[in-house]
C-alpha cells in the first residue's frame, strides 16, 4: 500500500516536472522584468493574499515605473522611468537595475538547478514506470 | 533582538519545520479561511517582517543568509555521505555499524529491514517510524512541486509597514511592487528578502535532487522490486538527519536568528 502511494506521488511529481522543463525550455528564452511603485496610501491594497498583478493595477493606484525584456537572442526592450523634468529618474532606475541583475542571475541558477532536478526525476519516472 | 518573522505559508512543511531553519510556517489557526484560500490558489508567500531601526533588520537579514549559505554547504556535506554509503559492501557495514555516525547507522538498518521478509504482524514502533518518514517524505514532494508549479511570491515589512512585494515567475520574470516613500536602503532590504526566498526555494530543489539521485545508487545495493522507490524516504530522512546534525554545530549562528 505504501509503495503504491509512494509510487503515484513520484510518477506525479517527476511528470509535473517533466512537464515544467518543457515550458522553461520554452519561455526561458526571454525574461521580463517589471518595477512598479505605489502611493502609501494604497498599499494595502496589494498586501495580504492579492498576487494577481492584473487585478491589482485594475484595483489599486500602482504605476509601471520601469520595464525591460531581455531576448535571448539579443533583443533588449527597456523602458526608463522619468521625471516631469523628463530626466531619468535615478532612484527608481538604480533599483529596477539591481532587480534585473538579480533575476538573470535567479536565472542562472534556475537553469542549473533545474537541469540536475530533471535529469533525477527522469531517472525516478522510469524506475516507478518500470521503463 | 528586535521582533521579526519570516514565514512561509500555501505549502506544508514536513514535521511543521523549515529544513534549513530559516522559515516557519504559520499554524492554521492563524491563518484566516479567506487568506487560506487565497494562498492554496496563488501558491507560496515568503513574508518577512522585519523591526522598523535599519541596522537591526540588516543584522537580521545577514543572519538568516549565513543560514541559507551554512546550509547550501551542509547540503553538499550529505550529498557526499549519502554516495559514501551507496559504496559500502554489505559485510563491511555489518561489521561497521556501531562505529558509523547515526544517520548511516540507522539507514544502513533500514536498507537490511527493505530486504528483510515482509512481516504479517501488527506494525512495530520502527516500521510505524518508517510508514511517518514516508508520510513526510510524500508531503515534503508534494511541498517542492507547489513551489515549481506556482509564482513565488515575497514580501518584506519593516516595522509594520510594507516595503515591497515581488512575484518571481516559474522562469524568473519578476513583478515588483513598491510601497510608498520607500527609501532605497529599505529597498536593499527587500532585494535582500528575496534572494533569501528564493535560494531557499533552489535549496529544496537541490535537496529532492540529492534525495532521488542517493536512493538511485542506494537501490543497486538492494534486491527487491521497487529498491528506489522504496529507498526514496530512506534517503530523504538520512539528508534531514545529517543537517540537523551539521546544523547542531553552529551554535554561534542559532542564537542570532531564534
Amino acid at each position: 500500500m505504501t509503495e503504491i502511494t509512494l509510487q503515484e506521488a513520484v510518477k506525479k511529481f517527476a511528470r509535473d516536472l517533466a512537464k515544467k522543463v518543457n515550458s522553461f525550455v520554452t519561455d526561458v528564452s526571454e525574461l521580463e522584468v517589471r518595477t512598479f511603485t505605489t502611493p502609501a496610501d494604497q498599499v494595502e491594497t496589494f498586501v495580504k493574499g492579492k498576487a494577481d498583478f492584473a487585478e491589482i493595477l485594475t484595483e489599486g493606484k500602482i504605476a509601471l515605473r520601469a520595464y525591460t525584456r531581455i531576448s535571448f537572442d539579443g533583443d533588449t526592450t527597456v523602458v526608463a522611468p522619468t521625471d516631469a523634468a523628463d530626466q531619468v529618474n535615478k532612484s527608481v532606475w538604480t533599483i529596477h537595475e539591481t532587480v534585473v541583475e538579480q533575476a538573470m542571475e535567479n536565472r542562472r541558477e534556475m537553469i542549473k538547478t533545474i537541469g540536475e532536478a530533471a535529469a533525477s526525476a527522469l531517472k525516478a519516472l522510469g524506475v516507478a514506470t518500470g521503463d | 533582538m528586535a521582533e521579526y518573522s519570516f514565514a512561509l505559508s500555501g505549502v506544508t512543511l514536513p514535521g511543521a519545520e523549515d529544513l534549513f531553519g530559516i522559515w516557519t510556517a504559520p499554524t492554521p489557526a492563524e491563518i484566516s479561511f479567506d487568506i487560506r484560500a487565497a494562498e492554496a490558489r496563488d501558491g507560496p508567500a515568503w513574508r518577512v517582517q522585519l523591526p522598523a531601526a535599519l541596522a537591526d533588520a540588516q543584522a537580521i537579514l545577514d543572519a538568516q543568509n549565513q543560514t541559507l549559505q551554512r546550509s547550501e554547504s551542509d547540503l553538499f556535506s550529505a550529498e557526499r555521505r549519502l554516495a559514501q554509503v551507496g559504496l559500502y559492501g554489505a559485510e563491511e557495514a555489518g561489521v561497521a555499524f556501531a562505529a558509523l555516525p547515526a544517520p548511516e547507522a540507522e539507514l544502513l538498518a533500514t536498507l537490511s529491514d527493505i530486504e528483510s521478509p515482509i512481516s504479517f504482524e501488527a506494525p512495530g514502533p520502527e516500521e510505524r517510524a518508517r510508514q511517518e518518514t514516508s508520510s513526510q517524505w510524500r508531503v515534503f514532494v508534494e511541498q517542492v512541486r507547489r513551489m515549481v508549479s506556482h509564482y513565488a511570491r515575497i514580501e518584506t515589512e519593516m516595522g509594520g509597514a510594507l516595503i515591497g512585494q515581488t512575484a518571481v515567475g516559474w522562469t524568473g520574470d519578476f513583478d515588483t511592487v513598491w510601497g510608498g516613500d520607500v527609501s532605497a536602503d529599505s529597498m536593499g532590504l527587500h532585494h535582500q528578502s528575496v534572494q533569501l526566498a528564493l535560494g531557499s526555494r533552489l535549496a529544496l530543489i537541490r535537496l529532492l535532487t540529492i534525495v532521488g539521485t542517493g536512493a538511485t545508487k542506494l537501490a543497486l545495493r538492494l534486491s527487491v522490486p521497487g529498491a528506489q522507490l522504496l529507498a526514496l524516504p530512506a534517503a530523504w530522512k538520512f539528508v534531514r538527519d545529517v543537517l540537523e546534525e551539521l546544523r547542531r554545530s553552529w551554535p554561534e549562528l542559532q542564537h542570532l536568528v531564534q
